[in-house]
């Protein structure tokens, strides 16, 4: 006890300092009007600091959650956007081009050729030799058959069954699936089809052999099928190969689109379609 | 400390005490803020060399508290009167005689050190105490040009007060 007293005698003294002088800064932040104001306004500022940094800390760990809703608002967005996209090529399209000009004749509003609405794949296979994916959109949401399913990098397949409440569409990978598709460069056109081999190619038939095709070229819809609208990404060529006795190369094609991972896809009807399909039929029929 | 000894700063407390807020005061007042005069950190100044830093310390918060009750301004006269208090014996150990203080000088008056090293030690005492009251006062130095002018301005006068009680009442304990 004495030692102690004896130590605080000789360095009580910054002690006693220390203590007097937080307890006279407490009474002048707390009794005098001038640096009170200043005293909560710096502590807060500072407070206001520390509720900046905390925020952000929460806020990063927060990123998780947010990433679901900004997914779902991504989709939306990829929707409008194809629609948008549309919009541009419509211009171009000479079939749309007769019918605008009936229309502004008549003073109607012209709709869109294409809508687009956004859907989920419920079930998926890529290892069969027809592949089906199940679809959570059916007759009940205005999905008809021969309506086009495109995920947001590349197309996917074509409904062919339609339930109230869901729809069958026949994906690429099946052996009856035919798709209209164009060289970006040389604007060959050809058909895609799948030979039932591997989930990430399929093959490009009718591109006659004068034409000069290069391995890597993209590879588009062309919009001449009435399911899909024009230009968009299919995938990228690989090496054509030219038959023995044949006119036309067969050239694979690599999917832009993981067909193993098809999610989040568009159900692009086309508004005309029965309109352009009975025109199409009276010139078979003559 | 002895008796005598307790019984002369207890009067030197309650007569520094009453000049400063009978006298200093009021003139303060009238002359308006940079002229401030405080003269009663003279009693922490004239406690005993040899007394312990703490009580030193504990003394002048005491006072300064008075003080602030006065003045109406809580904790800032104490602030400072600790403050000097503990540079107190800082200031005694940088103006020391040569060999230390012989136990003859029992408090630091210039009836024991002489004029020039009084006028050096509550010089420098002043300057410590005004500054940080000053500082404590506008509490930013934001301001530390107005501190400074104030504090000079102050301690010309407080010193002036100062010496002038140091001849007329020439404290020997």
């Amino acid at each position: 006890m004495r030692n102690l007293l004896d130590l605080f005698i000789r360095n009580g003294g910054f002690v006693t300092f220390l203590i007097l002088e937080v307890l006279c800064f407490a009474l002048v932040v707390n009794y005098n009007s001038e640096p009170k104001a200043i005293f909560s306004y710096t502590s807060g500022q500072i407070a206001g600091n520390m509720n900046a940094t905390a925020y952000s800390i929460t806020q990063f760990f927060g990123l998780a959650n947010r990433a679901d809703s900004l997914h779902a608002e991504n989709a939306r967005l990829s929707a409008e956007l194809y629609a948008l996209k549309n919009a541009e090529t419509r211009k171009q399209d000479t079939a749309f081009i007769t019918l605008q000009t009936e229309d502004s004749l008549a003073q109607k509003i012209v709709r869109p050729q294409f809508t687009y609405q956004a859907a989920k794949v419920i079930g998926n296979s890529v290892i069969s030799k027809n592949n089906w994916l199940v679809i959570n959109r059916g007759a009940n949401d205005g999905v008809k058959i021969n309506t086009g399913v495109a995920a947001p990098d590349g197309i996917v397949g074509i409904v062919r069954h339609v339930s109230p409440n869901f729809c069958m569409a026949m994906s690429l990978l099946h052996a009856q699936t035919k798709v209209s598709a164009v060289l970006k460069n040389s604007r060959y056109f050809g058909s895609l089809v799948w030979e039932g081999n591997d989930p990430e190619y399929m093959n490009l038939k009718d591109i006659p052999k004068h034409a000069v095709v290069k391995a890597g070229e993209p590879v588009y819809t062309s919009g001449y099928s009435l399911i899909f609208p024009k230009g968009i990404l299919i995938g990228f060529t690989g090496t054509p190969t030219l038959e023995a006795g044949s006119n036309f190369y067969t050239i694979p094609v690599r999917l832009h689109h993981n067909m193993h991972r098809t999610e989040d896809v568009y159900l692009i009807n086309t508004v005309y379609h029965s309109e352009l399909k009975e025109l199409q039929e009276r010139v078979r029929n003559e | 400390m002895n008796n005598s000894l307790l019984l002369t700063n207890l009067w030197r407390f309650l007569g520094l005490l009453t000049i400063q807020l009978a006298l200093l005061k009021p003139i303060g007042d009238v002359l308006g803020t940079p002229f401030a005069i405080f003269l009663w950190p003279l009693f922490i100044l004239f406690l005993p060399i040899e007394l312990g830093t703490p009580l030193v310390v504990l003394l002048g918060f005491a006072l300064g508290m008075l003080v602030d009750l006065m003045y109406g301004t809580l904790g800032v006269h104490a602030s400072a009167g600790v403050f000097s208090a503990y540079a107190r014996s800082f200031i005694l150990a940088i103006f020391e005689p040569k060999g230390g203080f012989s136990g003859r000088e029992v408090i630091s008056a210039p009836v024991h050190l002489g004029w020039p090293r009084f006028l050096q030690i509550s010089g420098f005492f002043f300057l410590a105490h005004l500054f940080w009251y000053f500082s404590v006062e506008t509490f930013t130095f934001y301001y530390i040009g107005a501190i400074l002018l104030k504090t000079f301005v102050s301690w010309l006068l407080t010193m002036a007060f100062a010496l002038i009680y140091a001849f007329l009442f020439n404290p020997k304990t």
